[in-house]
């Protein structure tokens, strides 16, 4: 190929035929997805629809987290189209049939952090990334802010197309000019794919944003806000992930009314966007966003005109090997948890009854940086006791974890005892976690274990790459 | 004995018995009455004795209200909380002093039978018609074993024939003439809830009026009530203060009878009212 055939090239693409006879799929290949639509993600069923038409066997799939709009690939794994998943969370029919032993190879899990070590230093070797974009031009670049479907941060995808053998961009918007602000550079992108569309922007919101009335949350955000503005930490000019829950939405209002009147100011917010963060960014809460995945596709107009809001990938975001990443500069982080145990050690993977329930997110890149880390959660769901003796799966170990903020009360870890001075200090009780677990188990009485095969369903990893824990096949 | 808040939690909803203690209200009510269709009394009754048998409610004061004593259930709710954690129990729709006569036998009754301290079971009764305000007088005088009234304003305005508003106009003569007469007789006076849940504005300003009626707290239906009304049955941190000054300088000065604080005379009642805002509010942060 000379110059004048490269200048010339045509990358866009008007059928999945066509593209893949440019850029083949073969048997075994790993494909990467993100999953900045969530719910609303109708790419994968497109580009996996097609691929299994090719007749191709065997592919791994490593996708930034799958979703219950994904469970038809269930039927593609008994069939042998894919064969391995690499994901940060799993959900619906897909998580039922790893743990009932329908997958070939135990499913891997990482963190967002750790798929961006991953594909960097080699372990994850993705052949070709398919990455939906709201918005292409015809050389290649592409955002994730203009088009009918504008989704937000392109934060996942960016990273994926930098280190992918080839990068197909999935779109269903070709804009007619250059595009004016690019996430992926035409540089990283071999194909333009146009599709019908994208998906539902609508789904985007699904599975992060909960209702704001729960009595119980709001005792909880309180008492976290509390413990916030108590612990000890100088909040101006700090930096906070508080994750994108109803808890997290309530701690926010009050942290922005607390800030608001001693005239502080947040440095950055990070993580997952939402509405109430970029409300709070406009009232002069924060200085900065730091977005790697938008939960509302609002957030489109705040990138395209705050250049305080700023677009930032997973690399940036959470990988370990990345010394200047955003979560080492964490102050402050609420998360969440499905269970957490008298050692700290939280799983915010699987429910008690050993089903995969959720996903790790940023989870273990936020602990293991941040200056303080608080696991805000209900005492008990349902009849359910969410502090155990013993985690069903260690997703993120107890020494990254401080404080626990439950409705019934707040446990600090003892060798934080600086936190713990502050906290007293300040006229708020603080417990040990045993004694929150004793009340636990006063309303729900001690959990029975759940059995296990010895047959493992998944793997949990560390954000550098070691196993962190097992999740076996349910007798 | 002072509750700002009272909040009402559904006998027959174990998910939010189980948490009634956690958002702040000074005393709970768990109702076997009007929350409770009569197809569900009977396990409403049993879940209820077993939550106050099991659970720890960390210092919240509870209430059980019955239903009325001219129910069939009257008497067999009473057995199922004789005997467990609770402060007392609450009777609706009281009317006439006779009733408040027959709650005390039979609870004497129940105390007799399971060998408790006499007297140990309390309770306070809702007033929640047009005959129950005119015999407020009576039904005050006929227990000392009544520790207050409680105001019904849903089923006062239907017995009354009138509408309720936000502004309240409509049940000022009974909020001030049970405020009143409870305070005659040395019972604390409970105001009725405020209905919508999602206007703490609306709900502050009628916690002011109940306030300048007299009544010492309010009945809540919702968690999200509470700090509202909380703080509206609250001193102002100013009036904290000034308690503190004056009951440290009433010390000070060896006990008088009358002495002056800040250009103000303060006499018997004066400084009564500064008492006990001292001792509800201020004793902690003096000494």
């Amino acid at each position: 190929m000379n110059f004048t055939d490269v200048i010339k090239l045509n990358k866009v693409f008007n059928s999945f035929e066509e593209l893949f006879r440019e850029i083949p799929v073969n048997d075994g290949m790993t494909i990467s997805f993100h999953h900045h639509l969530r719910e609303g993600d109708a790419v994968m069923f497109q580009v996996l629809k097609s691929i299994q038409k090719t007749g191709v066997k065997g592919i791994t799939l490593a996708c930034t987290s799958l979703m219950n709009t994904h469970d038809f690939i269930a039927d593609m794994i008994s069939e042998g189209t894919v064969s391995r998943i690499q994901t940060s969370g799993l959900k619906g029919k897909l998580a039922a049939m790893a743990l009932n032993g329908g997958m070939q190879e135990p499913v891997i899990f990482r963190s967002h952090g750790s798929r961006a070590r991953a594909v960097s230093d080699g372990e994850l070797k993705v052949d070709i990334a398919f990455i939906a974009a709201s918005a292409a031009d015809m050389f290649g670049n592409a955002n994730a802010i203009d088009g009918p479907n504008a989704f937000g941060s392109l934060g996942y995808g960016v990273w994926e197309a930098q280190n992918a053998k080839k990068t197909v961009i999935v779109t269903d918007y070709l804009s007619r000019g250059i595009l004016r602000d690019i996430s992926i550079s035409q540089s990283y992108v071999d194909a333009v794919m146009i599709v019908p569309a994208i998906g539902n922007t609508a789904g985007v919101k699904e599975g992060s944003l909960k209702e704001r009335s729960n009595p119980r949350d709001s005792v909880i955000a309180a008492d976290v806000a509390k413990t916030i503005i108590n612990c000890g930490i100088e909040l101006d000019q700090s930096g906070i992930q508080m994750g994108s829950g109803s808890v997290s939405l309530q701690v926010g209002r009050y942290l922005s009314g607390y800030m608001k009147e001693r005239d502080k100011k947040f440095k950055f917010g990070l993580g997952g966007i939402t509405q109430d963060l970029i409300d709070m960014l406009n009232n002069g809460t924060f200085e900065s966003l730091l977005d790697v995945q938008s939960f509302d596709p609002k957030a489109c107009n705040s990138i395209r005109n705050n250049k305080n809001h700023h677009e930032i990938d997973v690399n940036t975001y959470a990988n370990p090997l990345n010394r200047s990443s955003a979560v080492n500069f964490l102050d402050i982080a609420v998360l969440s948890a499905t269970e957490i145990d008298t050692d700290w050690n939280v799983n915010v993977l699987t429910g008690s009854n050993g089903s995969i329930i959720g996903a790790i997110g940023g989870h273990q890149d936020v602990a293991a940086a941040s200056k303080i880390t608080i696991i805000a959660a209900p005492l008990f769901r349902n009849r359910i006791g969410v502090i155990r003796k013993k985690v069903t799966t260690v997703v993120t170990p107890g020494e990254n974890i401080d404080i626990l903020v439950t409705d019934f009360g707040i446990a600090v870890k003892e060798s934080r005892q600086d936190i713990i001075k502050n906290l007293t200090d300040n006229g708020i009780k603080v417990l040990k976690i045993e004694d929150l677990y004793k009340k636990c188990i006063s309303f729900t009485s001690e959990p029975c274990t759940v059995r296990f095969t010895d047959k493992v369903a998944a793997i949990v990893q560390t954000p550098d790459g070691k196993v962190q824990d097992y999740i076996y096949k349910k007798v | 004995m002072f509750w700002r808040s009272i909040m009402y939690v559904p006998g027959n909803t174990p998910s939010m018995i189980q948490s009634s203690m956690i958002y702040g209200a000074d005393a709970i009510v768990l109702d076997l009455e009007d929350s409770v269709e009569e197809s569900e009394k009977d396990s409403a009754r049993n879940l209820v004795s077993c939550a106050l048998k099991m659970l720890d409610f960390s210092g919240t004061d509870v209430f059980v209200r019955t239903n009325s004593v001219d129910s069939k259930h009257f008497q067999r709710d009473l057995r199922a909380v004789a005997g467990t954690c609770i402060y007392g129990i609450r009777v609706p729709k009281v009317q006439k002093a006779q009733e408040i006569v027959y709650i005390d036998q039979s609870i004497t009754e129940i105390e007799n039978e399971l060998s408790l301290p006499g007297g140990i079971i309390k309770f306070m009764v809702s007033i929640e018609s047009a005959l129950g305000v005119i015999n407020i007088k009576e039904i005050c005088q006929a227990s000392t074993r009544l520790i207050g009234v409680a105001f019904g304003a849903e089923d006062f305005t239907y017995d009354m024939g009138v509408k309720r508003t936000k502004e309240g106009n409509e049940l000022a003569f009974a909020r001030s003439t049970l405020a009143l007469t409870a305070r005659a007789y040395g019972k604390i006076a409970i105001d009725c809830v405020f209905s919508d849940t999602k206007d703490p504005e609306g709900l502050r300003k009628d916690c002011e009026i109940a306030r300048s009626f007299g009544m010492t707290g309010k009945s809540v239906i919702h968690p999200g009530q509470i700090e509202v009304v909380n703080k509206s049955f609250s001193p102002s941190d100013q009036e904290i203060g000034q308690a503190r000054r004056v009951i440290e300088l009433y010390k000070k000065l060896g006990c008088p009878g009358v002495f002056s604080f800040e250009g103000n005379m303060v006499d018997l009642p004066v400084l009564k009212k500064y008492q006990r805002i001292y001792e509800l509010y201020g004793r902690d942060k003096v000494e």
